[in-house]
């Protein structure tokens, strides 16, 4: 493929120099990554780890120390790649006087929203976001939750190619990651792409093409989740049971083979899975 | 979606938004209380009649009232606004837009502005009314001091207004610029208030620099004169109760000095924010 990827990082660097004459810290250290169009692309890295300054670098929030983060052939400090961009932050802080419908009302005028399609746009996006019954409601008396979803209804009012989410499900009830998630890849059936920050990892592993692992300012490994997470030629067999005959059966086949069985576990469901299945019943 | 919008709709949409924000501040609605209360507390402040001096009095007082509270809102308002978007990383969420820094100083800015506007409508009204009243009290009690024609400019007062209103949105500026590097509010409103004193005081030092001898010290006291505009070029009120109204001439070179500065301060500030990392 010779399209323009999403997002290009090349050798990129960030050091900060603390104080006048203070000590020089590394925040992001000579990393290069490619992230084609419409995958979800995962970001994953410990505190401190450098994710926040790249993303902040690739907004042109920030400026590079070293090296170049292009989006769509762009640099982040030009308006025309910020306009093909959506923006969630990490615990996002919004005007709490405004209700949600006059939060993607501003949101969408600075984005540049023809006055003609706002209206029907932010009714699409609190669609979305299951937020149309609380439009009307100031920000002050959201949850946490709703205030997560607003803010991502807020990052995609205007239909943005690129969506960069940090921690997009931080402090959400697990219905809500799950509605997130659900979300996420409703965008990217739309052929959006999206760069997901998050240390929720069950929700990264569900969701995401590739990842790339960042630790003290460098990409420690990256690439697809079937490449990471794979054991080798080592399989996973699911059966519905396993009586004692049948089990000794495999083994003897397994073992004529040359092969053997690591381990026998009895099937277990994640407790996210319970929570939802439990409240979805209600 | 290929969407277009003119930077004037930004500007417009950051205005409108900070003066919403600032029109649900305590300290906005305690100043205009306070401002009020003071500008009619002037009326007890007279023990007897004086004639067309009280008029004097009452205005001054109330001028001076408007000075002091404008300024004071105009310094911790602007830092506060400032920095909560700051401090809040609201201001991520914005500049993470296609809205450049230019646009978004110049929406506080003129956000900022009609909240000064704001202030300044209720303070000048209370004014006006009592001066409104007790000039027709003592045209009744001293018609001889007024040969029985009331003469209180009270055109002058909505001059003084323009021209309040006009400083005050220099100050903001200047608090602006401050803030465009300052790290905490604290220090803005501090710095800002020094940039205050010195470009009130500026009249007296110009004063003091004209005796100075030595050539180079007098060039570079001169250069600090240019660097902080004189903000005693808006005061006008002197002439208001006895009904002169400020010259033509003179009003234009206040708001031209005036504009001037608001332009070159707002080009520095926008520099200044433009290198700011978040």
């Amino acid at each position: 493929m010779t399209s323009t990827p999403a997002v290009q990082i090349t050798n990129l660097g960030k050091t900060y120099i603390l104080g006048l004459m203070g000590p020089r810290v590394v925040a992001v250290d000579a990393i290069s990554l490619s992230i084609h169009s419409g995958e979800i692309f995962g970001l994953l890295g410990p505190n401190g780890s450098g994710k926040s300054t790249t993303l902040k670098i690739l907004l042109g929030l920030l400026r590079p120390s070293a090296g170049t983060a292009k989006i769509f052939g762009k640099t982040g400090d030009t308006r025309g790649a910020r306009a093909n961009i959506g923006y969630l932050p990490e615990s996002p802080h919004f005007y709490r006087f405004l209700t949600g419908r006059e939060l993607l009302e501003f949101y969408g005028r600075l984005s540049g929203v023809p006055a003609e399609h706002l209206d029907k746009r932010v009714k699409e996006v609190l669609f979305i976001v299951k937020l149309e019954h609380s439009a009307n409601r100031t920000l002050a008396s959201y949850s946490k939750g709703m205030l997560q979803r607003i803010g991502l209804a807020s990052a995609i009012i205007h239909d943005p190619a690129l969506i960069i989410l940090d921690e997009p499900t931080a402090g959400m009830d697990p219905e809500g990651v799950n509605d997130v998630g659900d979300i996420i890849l409703e965008l990217k059936r739309r052929d959006k792409t999206i760069i997901l920050c998050s240390h929720a990892l069950t929700e990264v592993e569900k969701l995401c093409d590739r990842v790339a692992i960042m630790h003290r300012g460098r990409i420690l490994c990256e690439g697809t989740l079937d490449t990471l997470l794979s054991h080798g030629s080592e399989v996973q067999l699911h059966l519905s049971a396993l009586p004692q005959s049948l089990e000794s059966a495999i083994r003897d086949l397994v073992g004529r083979h040359g092969q053997q069985i690591i381990n026998i576990n009895a099937w277990r469901d994640t407790l996210d899975q319970v929570y939802l299945r439990a409240t979805k019943k209600e | 979606m290929d969407y277009h919008c003119s930077g004037l709709i930004r500007v417009r949409t950051i205005a409108i938004n900070t003066l919403r924000e600032a029109v649900r501040l305590k300290l906005f609605y305690l100043i205009i209380f306070f401002g009020c209360t003071l500008v009619g507390g002037a009326l007890l402040l007279r023990d007897f009649d004086f004639g067309r001096d009280e008029l004097r009095f009452l205005t001054d007082f109330g001028l001076g009232t408007i000075l002091l509270f404008g300024s004071i809102l105009s310094i911790g308002l602007t830092a506060q606004l400032f920095f909560n978007d700051i401090d809040h990383r609201t201001a991520l969420t914005v500049l993470a837009r296609p809205v450049s820094a230019a646009e978004f100083l110049l929406g506080k800015l003129c956000g900022i502005a009609l909240v000064l506007l704001l202030f300044l409508i209720p303070l000048l009204s209370v004014l006006m009314a009592i001066v409104f009243w007790r000039e027709g009290q003592l045209l009744a009690s001293h018609p001889s001091v007024f040969q029985g024609q009331p003469d209180y400019a009270y055109s002058g007062l909505l001059v003084f207004g323009f021209l309040q209103w006009l400083r005050l949105c220099l100050l903001a500026s200047i608090t602006l610029l401050i803030c465009s590097f300052a790290r905490t509010p604290v220090y803005a409103t501090i710095v800002s208030f020094f940039c205050l004193t010195i470009c009130q005081l500026q009249p007296v030092a110009r004063q003091q620099w004209a005796h100075i001898e030595s050539p180079v010290m007098r060039l570079v006291t001169q250069g600090i004169s240019l660097i902080f505009p004189n903000l005693q070029l808006f005061n006008i009120g002197d002439g208001i109760a006895n009904g002169v109204l400020p010259r033509i001439d003179a009003l234009a070179a206040s708001v031209g000095y005036g504009l001037a500065y608001l332009i070159i301060i707002n080009c520095l500030a926008i520099l200044s924010f433009k290198n700011r990392e978040f």
